[in-house]
C-alpha cells in the first residue's frame, strides 16, 4: 500500500472541500472494499477522508411515505431497522444475503453502491483489464468467465456489479442524493447513477470524484409481496451467480397491476427489467405469465463461454421468484 | 485416561489467545520480510531491479537470485521430501507462476510490503506445459512412490481375468488439483543469536524442518533450533518449510537480525505445492457371488519435473480388497505448474475415493446391497504384506455399517445418484517413539504430526 | 475516551511517509500510539500492541480469524485501519477472559471441543459474542423465514448462518455450533 494523509471529516460539506483540496483522494467508511483494493494498489489515494462519522446514519420515514437511509448507515442497521423489515424487505432480504456479520457491521450504504467488481482479473494486477488500465484489453473474454456479465457488457468489459443491497433498491426504483463541493445537491435514479461499461469501463458511476453521497430515498413501496432471491455455490458468504428482486401487487382477479423485476449477477450494474415488468402488468398471475416474462427478461443475453449456464438460471430463478412472490401476495380488493 | 473425555490441555491457551503461533513470538527490533512471486508461468527473470525499493523507507534489504548465497541441493536419496535441502531464489529460473524471486525486508510490514511492488522484472517466458489431459501420452513411471513403494504391482493376469468375468465396470476419475490451506499461512521467525539460528515455525515434523534448513545453508544442524508448540493447521503444507522459512533464515544470516516471514493467503497456492490433479481408471470384474475376481487401478498425475512427487494413488488398494488378479500402476506426466505434495490423506483421499465409487458401481451391476459387496471381499485373505488387520475387524466395521444404513441398495430415478458404502483406511508405520515422545491428549504422538492428526476407519 | 482533536499529524516525512496520534481503549486500557496510516487495526494488535490473540488468516475480510468487537459490534480487524479507530472501544479475545477466568464462551468452546488446531477459535468466539448479542436485539438473519417478524430463534440454522463468516479448516463447525447453543441457550455444565 503506497503512503497516504488522512482526516477524519465531521460535516458533509468539509467532506467535499477535503477531497476537492487534494489530488488523487477518496472517501473512506468502511473500508470493506476500499482497503482490499489499496492493498493490492489497484486504487492508489494519495490522501484518505474518513467519512464514516459523519451525521448521516439516520434511517426515517420522511411525510409522504419514503424511505430515506442516510449513506454512512451501516448495512446491518438498515437490515435489522423495523420499518424496513415490515415495508421494504426486500431491502432486508438483499442486504441479509450479502457478505458476513462482521463486513455488514461495518459497510456503508454509500460505499455499498460504490463498491467494485470482484472479477478475478480486475484483481489481478498481471492480467490485462481495461477497467484498471484503459487500453490492456479484457482477459475475462478469452479466460475464466464463469462470474461475468450476460447483460449490457462490452467486449472491452464483462465484469459484473457484485452489490445485492443495489438490486434492491433498483427494484424500489430508489433515488441517490449527491453533495457536490458547490454545496448542491441532486437527486438520481439508480438506472442513472451506474455506467454500462461500452468503451470506458474504468468509469462506472456518474458520481464526479469530488461528490459525496449523502443518502438514499425508496418512494413507498408497492403493496403485495417482496422476496430476494439469491443463487450461489454456497448457501452463505458467497457472490451471487444471479439474483433476482421481485415486488408484485395483484389484484382480486389475479390480475397482477404492478410488477418491479430486477437482477444482480448479470450485468456492470443492477439490472432493472422494464420489460420483464410491462410483459407482467395486467396479465394474469399465472405460470405462464411468469415464463413469457423471464424469456422477455433475458432476451438479448450473451454468454462467454464459462458463463452460458447464466441465461438459464437467469430465466428459471426469475420465474420462479414471480411464483414465489405471488404466493405470498393478499390479492387485493378494491 | 484412554475412553474417558478429556478437555484439551491447550483449550484455556487457545480459547483465551494466549496460544503463540509463529509469527507472534516477540522479539525486540524484528525485521518483516516480504515474498515477491513470478507473475509468468514458465521462463526466465532476465532483469530484476532492485534500485527503487532498495531507496524506499525502512527497506533493509532485498534477497534475490543475483545476491543470495549458494545453496544445498535437495538430496534426492532421502526417501522423504521434508528432510531435504530446499533452495530458494537460488536462479533465475522461472519453473512455475507464482514461484518466489525474492524477499524485501524492512523495518515496519507496511514498509516491507510497500517497497515489494517496486522490485521491476522483466521476464523472458517461455513456453510450457500445463494440461494434464493434453499430456497423458508423455506418462512415464516414476522410480518410486513416497517412502520406497513400487510404482507398479501384479498379481496374477488382470486382463484374463478380467476379460472372463460375468460383471465388469470400467471408469474414470478425474479429480482437480487440491490444497491443503490451513488457517495459519505458513509463517517463520527467524532469531540468529551468536553461531546458531533460533527457527519459530509452524512445522509438522520439527525434525525435518531442522534438517532441511541446515542442509539448504549447509551448516551443522546442532546449529538450528526448531520451536513449533502451536500450529494453525498443516493438513500436508507444514509437512516440509517453504520459501517463508529459508527467506527468513537467509536473511536473518545476511542481517544478523531477527526477521520474520509471513505467505499471504495468495501466496500459499503458490509458493506451497497441492495434491495434483489425478486420472483414475477402476476396472473390477466379479463373479456370479459378488467376489471380486479381477481388480486394476491405474492412476496419472503431474510432477513439476525440477522435483519429482507422485502421489500414491492406488497403494491403499493393494491391501483391501482380495481378487486373484490384480493390478496397481501409477504414471507421472512431467507439467510446469505448482509442486505436488503430501496433503491430507496422500493417496488415499483420491484413491479410496475412486475405488469406493466403482464399487459401488459393481454393487449395482450385480444387484447386491454394496456393504454385502463388501462384506464377501473381505481382504482378510489378501496376498498383499503390507498389511495385516485384525481378525474380524473389516466383517465387523461393515456389519456396523449396514446397522447404520438400513441395508438396502436404493437407486434414485436420475442415472448419478443413489446410495452406496465407502470404506477408509491408512497406513502408517509403526516405530517406536523417540525417547522425548510425549502425548497430547488428543491421543496423538509428537512426531509426526499432521495437525490435526485424527485417521477414522 | 479521547478528543476527536487529539488525531493529529506528528510527522511528515520528506519521504512522503506520514504518521498519526492514536488513542484508543483496547480491553479496557488506553492506549496512544504514533502510527503509519496503513497500518490495519489487525496489525495494530498484534505488531504494536502486542496483542496476538486476534489471528490474521487472509487479510482480506474473507475468514473472520481477525473478528474483534468495537462499541460491542464484530468486525473484521484486517479491513479496516488503525488511524479510523481513534476514540473507539475494541475488546479483543484477550480481553473476553482468561484461562483463570473464562468468558463463559471459552469455557464452552473447551467443553464442546470446538476447535483443533486453535487457529480461527478466537475470531470464532468474539464473533460469536458479537452474534449473540445481534440476536439478543433482535436482527433477522438471511436464514430467517420471515424477516418482518420480530421474533427470532436461533435455530442451529440461523446460528450457522450468522457465524458464516467464520471459516474453520479443521472442521470443527458442529462443535461450534454445538458450544454457541450451549451458551444461548443459558445451559450450565
Amino acid at each position: 500500500m503506497r503512503s497516504f494523509s488522512y482526516e477524519r471529516v465531521t460535516d458533509p460539506r468539509t467532506a467535499c472541500a477535503a477531497v476537492a483540496a487534494h489530488p488523487d483522494s477518496k472517501f473512506i467508511s468502511g473500508g470493506t472494499n476500499l482497503i482490499d483494493l489499496m492493498r493490492l494498489e489497484i486504487e492508489r489515494p494519495t490522501h484518505l477522508v474518513d467519512i464514516s462519522r459523519l451525521p448521516l446514519t439516520a434511517i426515517e420515514e420522511l411525510p409522504q411515505g419514503q424511505l430515506r437511509i442516510g449513506a454512512s448507515a451501516r448495512n446491518s442497521d438498515v437490515a435489522a431497522n423495523p420499518l424496513v423489515r415490515k415495508r421494504y424487505p426486500v431491502l432486508t432480504e438483499a442486504l441479509l444475503a450479502g457478505a458476513s456479520g462482521q463486513l455488514r457491521n461495518k459497510a456503508s450504504v454509500g460505499g455499498n453502491l460504490l463498491q467494485r467488481t470482484r472479477c478475478h482479473y480486475f484483481y489481478d494486477t498481471a492480467a490485462g483489464c481495461n477497467k484498471r488500465q484503459p487500453g490492456a484489453g479484457c482477459a475475462a473474454l478469452s479466460g475464466a468467465n464463469r462470474n461475468h456479465a450476460i447483460l449490457g457488457a462490452s467486449d472491452a468489459c464483462i465484469a459484473t456489479h457484485p452489490s445485492d443491497m443495489a438490486v434492491a433498491l433498483a427494484a424500489l426504483g430508489a433515488t441517490i442524493s449527491i453533495l457536490s463541493p458547490e454545496t448542491t445537491t441532486r437527486e438520481v435514479s439508480i438506472g442513472e447513477f451506474y455506467r454500462l461499461p461500452g468503451t470506458t469501463p474504468d468509469t462506472e458511476t456518474n458520481l464526479a470524484a469530488r461528490e459525496l453521497i449523502t443518502a438514499v430515498t425508496a418512494p413507498p413501496p408497492p403493496t403485495g409481496g417482496q422476496r430476494y432471491r439469491k443463487v450461489r455455490d454456497r448457501t452463505s458468504y458467497e457472490f451471487a451467480l444471479v439474483s433476482v428482486a421481485v415486488i408484485l401487487t395483484i389484484e382480486g382477479d389475479n390480475t397482477i397491476t404492478e410488477a418491479r423485476v430486477a437482477f444482480g449477477g448479470v450485468a456492470h450494474m443492477p439490472w432493472r427489467s422494464t420489460e420483464a415488468e410491462t410483459a407482467l402488468t395486467g396479465r394474469p398471475a399465472i405460470p405462464a405469465t411468469y415464463q413469457a416474462a423471464a424469456d422477455i427478461a433475458i432476451e438479448g443475453a450473451v454468454g462467454r463461454g464459462d458463463n452460458d449456464f447464466k441465461i438459464q438460471l437467469a430465466r428459471n430463478t426469475l420465474r420462479r421468484t414471480l411464483a414465489d412472490v405471488a404466493a405470498i401476495t393478499d390479492r387485493r380488493t378494491s | 485416561m484412554i475412553g474417558r473425555g478429556v478437555n484439551r490441555v491447550d483449550g484455556p491457551a487457545k480459547v483465551t489467545g494466549r496460544a503463540t503461533y509463529a509469527y507472534e513470538y516477540q522479539q525486540p527490533n524484528i525485521l518483516y520480510g516480504v515474498i515477491i512471486t513470478a507473475t509468468i508461468a514458465r521462463g526466465q527473470i532476465q532483469t530484476i531491479d532492485v534500485s527503487e525499493a532498495k531507496q524506499a523507507p525502512g527497506v533493509r534489504a532485498v534477497l534475490t537470485h543475483e545476491n543470495v548465497p549458494g545453496q544445498g541441493a535437495a538430496d534426492e536419496s532421502l526417501p522423504w521430501a521434508y528432510w531435504r535441502a530446499h533452495p530458494t531464489i537460488s536462479s533465475a529460473d522461472i519453473r512455475h507462476y507464482g514461484d518466489a524471486v525474492g524477499l524485501v525486508v524492512a523495518t515496519t510490514l507496511e514498509q516491507a510490503q510497500a517497497a515489494s511492488l517496486l522490485v521491476r522484472i522483466q521476464y523472458q517466458p517461455a513456453t510450457g506445459h500445463f494440461d494434464l489431459r493434453a499430456r497423458t501420452a508423455e506418462a512415464y513411471a516414476p522410480a518410486a512412490l513416497p517412502a520406497g513403494f513400487p510404482p507398479d504391482t501384479a498379481v496374477g493376469d488382470f486382463e484374463t481375468g478380467f476379460d472372463s468375468a460375468p460383471y465388469r465396470v470400467d471408469q474414470h476419475y478425474v479429480l482437480p488439483w487440491y490444497f491443503a490451506q490451513p488457517m495459519e499461512p505458513n509463517a517463520c521467525m527467524v532469531v540468529p543469536r551468536g553461531e546458531d539460528l533460533f527457527v519459530y515455525v509452524g512445522t509438522q515434523i520439527v525434525d525435518a524442518a531442522r534438517a532441511s534448513i541446515a542442509a539448504t545453508i549447509k551448516i551443522d544442524p546442532e546449529r538450528i533450533h526448531v520451536i513449533s508448540p502451536f500450529v494453525g493447521g498443516g493438513f500436508g503444507s507444514k509437512l516440509r518449510v517453504h520459501a517463508e522459512t529459508i527467506l527468513a533464515v537467509l536473511a536473518a544470516q545476511h542481517l544478523n537480525q531477527a526477521v520474520k516471514v509471513t505467505l499471504t493467503r495468495r501466496q500459499i497456492v503458490e509458493v506451497v505445492g497441492a495434491r495434483p490433479t489425478s486420472i483414475q481408471r477402476l476396472r473390477l470384474g466379479a463373479g456370479q457371488d459378488g467376489r471380486l475376481i479381477a481388480l486394476a487401478h491405474e492412476a496419472i498425475t503431474h510432477t513439476n519435473p525440477k522435483e519429482e512427487f507422485a502421489d500414491p494413488i492406488a497403494v491403499s488398494t493393494r491391501s483391501l480388497y482380495a481378487a486373484p488378479h490384480r493390478l496397481t500402476r501409477h504414471r507421472l506426466v512431467q507439467l510446469d505448474v505448482l509442486d505436488g505434495e503430501d496433503v491430507r490423506a496422500p493417496g488415499e483421499a483420491s484413491g479410496l475415493l475412486g475405488l469406493e465409487c466403482t464399487m459401488d458401481e459393481l454393487a449395482y451391476e450385480i444387484g447386491v446391497d454394496p456393504i454385502e459387496l463388501r462384506i464377501r471381499n473381505d481382504p482378510h485373505a489378501t496376498l498383499s504384506t503390507m498389511c495385516r488387520f485384525q481378525n474380524g475387524f473389516w466383517s465387523s466395521a461393515c456389519a456396523k455399517a449396514r446397522r447404520a444404513s438400513g441395508g438396502a441398495v436404493v437407486r434414485t430415478g436420475r442415472p448419478a445418484s443413489g446410495t452406496g458404502g465407502g470404506l477408509s483406511a491408512t497406513g502408517w508405520r509403526r516405530r517406536p517413539a523417540c525417547n522425548r515422545s510425549w502425548t497430547l491428549l488428543c491421543g496423538c504422538e509428537s512426531s509426526p504430526m499432521a495437525a490435526p492428526p485424527c485417521y477414522r476407519i | 475516551m479521547a478528543d476527536e482533536t487529539d488525531l493529529n499529524t506528528v510527522e511528515h516525512k520528506d519521504s512522503e511517509e506520514s504518521e498519526y496520534r492514536v488513542a484508543l481503549t483496547v480491553n479496557g486500557q488506553l492506549y496512544h500510539l504514533t502510527l503509519d496510516p496503513r497500518t490495519s487495526l489487525l496489525d495494530l494488535l498484534r505488531e504494536h500492541i502486542r496483542l496476538t490473540g486476534t489471528k490474521k488468516g487472509c487479510d482480506h475480510g474473507q475468514c473472520g480469524a481477525c473478528t474483534i468487537l468495537v462499541g460491542g459490534r464484530r468486525i473484521t480487524s484486517c479491513l479496516t485501519l488503525a488511524v479510523m479507530h481513534n476514540g473507539d472501544d475494541i475488546v479483543t479475545i484477550e480481553g473476553l477472559g482468561s484461562p483463570d477466568a473464562l468468558h463463559p464462551l471459552q469455557a464452552a468452546f473447551i467443553e464442546r471441543d470446538a476447535f483443533q488446531c486453535g487457529y480461527c477459535t478466537p475470531g470464532q468466539i468474539c464473533s460469536a459474542v458479537g452474534m449473540l448479542a445481534e440476536a439478543c436485539a433482535g436482527w433477522p438473519s438471511h436464514a430467517t423465514a420471515d424477516v418482518g417478524s420480530e421474533h427470532v430463534e436461533l435455530t442451529p440454522s440461523e446460528i450457522r448462518e450468522r457465524m458464516s463468516g467464520n471459516i474453520c479448516r479443521c472442521a470443527a463447525y458442529p462443535n461450534i455450533v454445538a458450544a454457541i447453543r450451549d451458551v444461548s441457550e443459558g445451559a450450565t455444565q
